[in-house]
């Protein structure tokens, strides 16, 4: 019972609890923190009752994005099956092996689709019948739109809109790492990169979405 | 969940409420115990304990109660989500929207194979309503069911307080995208996850034409997810036609094991989930796959899942939720893996 007081209760004595347990085993906190794989936190860690647990000696937790030069994909340990019914990919390992502005599907659920796109210099205009969406998962972005003339009544996907389609400009948006954008249905938007940039779209299975799981999925 | 008839199951609850069957608190542990159909289900310290009935005799299992707790929650979050939310390898539910199957080792070969399982249909709001009068009355003061384990308090001991703010949190229904007049707010208002303190903050620059203002959207959704307050959790945050992207950011275990009856897939936006894959309607294992960042693959419809994130990580949940598709799948219609190459 003695042993367990600390646990009880409050949410600061878990806290405190786990640093002092991990901190009497080994020398170094440090290193034993390390050791486990573990990242805390150099704040102190906020509860829901505001008071905090002190933890300055500790390293800050570090998210970890991919990027074009920077990803590491992961794996799949097989029981039973087949690996390729799971369609593993890595979109950054897509996007580096991909020309500029190639939709390549890496996902797939009955005509919808996400697409990882190697976004880089300017792509053409397109449009679409529906609302699409665009996250940059690495790299800066502008996006310019058009308010066409003669928007695209039907068809499913992305649609080349022409080399200089007929509308007012609405204006643009330029995205970081971590930016969504919606693409509106009825509007032609074009994409522009000045480094290499990678895109994930969700829209419908289009003319312009490209399939070749065989080469970017693990067998 | 923000699903079409995760909206209509909020609405019929008022009419439920008073056909919950509860006992009165228990004189030492303090807690009501809970009557659904042939199931009984109670709580004392440290575990929840479901009873049934099966071939004449009275069968039961017992659910820590934390875990049991961030189950309930999800499955109440989530109005019965797709498919399976097995609690663990015996106990769970079954959605049909409109009617939930409640089993117990139904799902679990051996249980199954032993004639020791049972099932029972409910009308949804019924047992909606009485999980949430179960997560209102075993959910103490200063333990939250949403949140990863080092970030609440303990689920265990006896009757002391409530936690309703933490189990009635708003559920983010969105129409289009987040942010937009009329959608689901963004999330200034909330702090920055402790885990997410290195996410950047800014927004995306959108530059509207004369005439064009409100038109063009753009958010961060990075910093959407760092703010997340609860673990665990898709919501949607895009939506082409029935095509759903609902990130969600995991902490520690997926608290149910979910068996899906339609395809998902999974995109890691960041860090890294490692999710054990077993047989749908028994449970053995089939596989275990390691995700990180950038990592896209599919949850066959045939598995069921369960993740395990470490550091707290951005995952993208994407769903279609077209309404017909699990008799598609049933039928052998749609193979349960999405291609072939």
């Amino acid at each position: 019972m003695k042993r367990e007081q600390p646990c009880r209760g409050s949410t600061d004595a878990r806290g405190l609890n786990r640093v002092v347990r991990v901190s009497r085993t080994v020398i170094s906190p440090r290193l034993a923190l390390l050791a486990q794989g573990t990242r805390l936190n150099v704040e102190p860690l906020k509860h829901k009752n505001n008071r905090a647990t002190t933890m300055s000696t500790q390293p800050a937790f570090k998210t970890v994005f991919g990027s074009l030069e920077h990803y590491t994909k992961g794996s799949i340990e097989l029981v039973t099956g087949k690996k390729s019914h799971y369609a593993f990919s890595n979109i950054f390992e897509v996007a580096a092996q991909s020309a500029p502005y190639e939709k390549v599907v890496v996902g797939l659920n009955l005509g919808y689709v996400i697409e990882a796109i190697r976004a880089e210099g300017t792509s053409a205009w397109f449009a679409c019948s529906h609302d699409e969406f665009v996250i940059s998962v690495d790299g800066s972005l502008r996006i310019d739109f058009l308010k066409l003339d003669l928007p695209p009544a039907s068809g499913d996907g992305t649609q080349l809109a022409g080399e200089l389609p007929k509308g007012r400009p609405m204006g643009y948006v330029l995205l970081k790492r971590g930016h969504q954008a919606l693409l509106p249905a009825g509007c032609a938007y074009r994409f522009e990169a000045s480094n290499a940039c990678v895109l994930l779209q969700q829209t419908v299975q289009g003319p312009l979405s490209i399939e070749k799981w065989a080469d970017i999925c693990l067998k | 969940m923000a699903m079409l008839e995760a909206v209509e199951t909020e609405n019929a609850l008022s009419f439920a409420e008073d056909s919950v069957a509860a006992s009165a608190a228990h004189p030492v542990t303090g807690y009501k115990a809970f009557e659904l159909g042939a199931f009984k289900l109670s709580r004392d310290e440290y575990f929840a304990r479901i009873e049934w009935p099966a071939k004449g005799e009275q069968r039961s299992h017992l659910i820590p109660a934390d875990a049991f707790l961030r189950s309930v929650m999800r499955d109440v979050a989530w109005g019965f989500f797709y498919g399976w939310v097995n609690f663990d390898h015996v106990f769970g539910t079954r959605n049909h929207y409109g009617k939930v199957d409640m089993y117990a080792g139904t799902f679990n070969g051996v249980l199954k194979a032993a004639g020791v399982d049972y099932t029972e249909q409910f009308e949804t709001p019924l047992i909606m309503a009485t999980f949430k009068a179960i997560l209102r009355d075993w959910t103490n003061a200063g333990f939250d069911p949403f949140a990863a384990p080092s970030e609440t308090g303990t689920a265990f001991g006896r009757k002391n307080g409530n936690n309703i703010e933490a189990i009635e949190r708003f559920r983010v229904a969105t129409r289009r995208m987040p942010g937009l007049e009329g959608d689901s707010p963004l999330r200034d208002d909330l702090p920055v996850n402790r885990q997410f303190a290195d996410v950047a903050q800014d927004e995306p620059e959108v530059h509207a034409a004369e005439g064009f203002e409100g038109q063009l959207h753009a958010f961060s959704l990075y910093k959407y997810l760092s703010r997340s307050d609860v673990s665990w959790n898709p919501s949607v945050t895009s939506v082409c036609r029935t095509s759903l992207f609902c990130p969600t950011t995991e902490e520690f275990v997926l608290p149910i094991v979910h068996g899906n009856d339609r395809i998902e897939w999974f995109l890691q936006l960041s860090d890294e989930i490692v999710w054990d894959i077993g047989d749908k309607d028994d449970g053995n294992p089939r596989a275990r796959i390691t995700m990180r960042a950038g990592d896209i693959c599919a949850m066959p419809a045939d598995i069921r899942h369960q993740g395990y994130s470490t550091k707290r990580s951005m995952l993208l949940v994407w769903e279609n939720a077209t309404p017909n598709l699990p008799q598609r799948y049933e039928s052998g219609e749609l193979k349960p893996y999405p291609v072939e190459f």
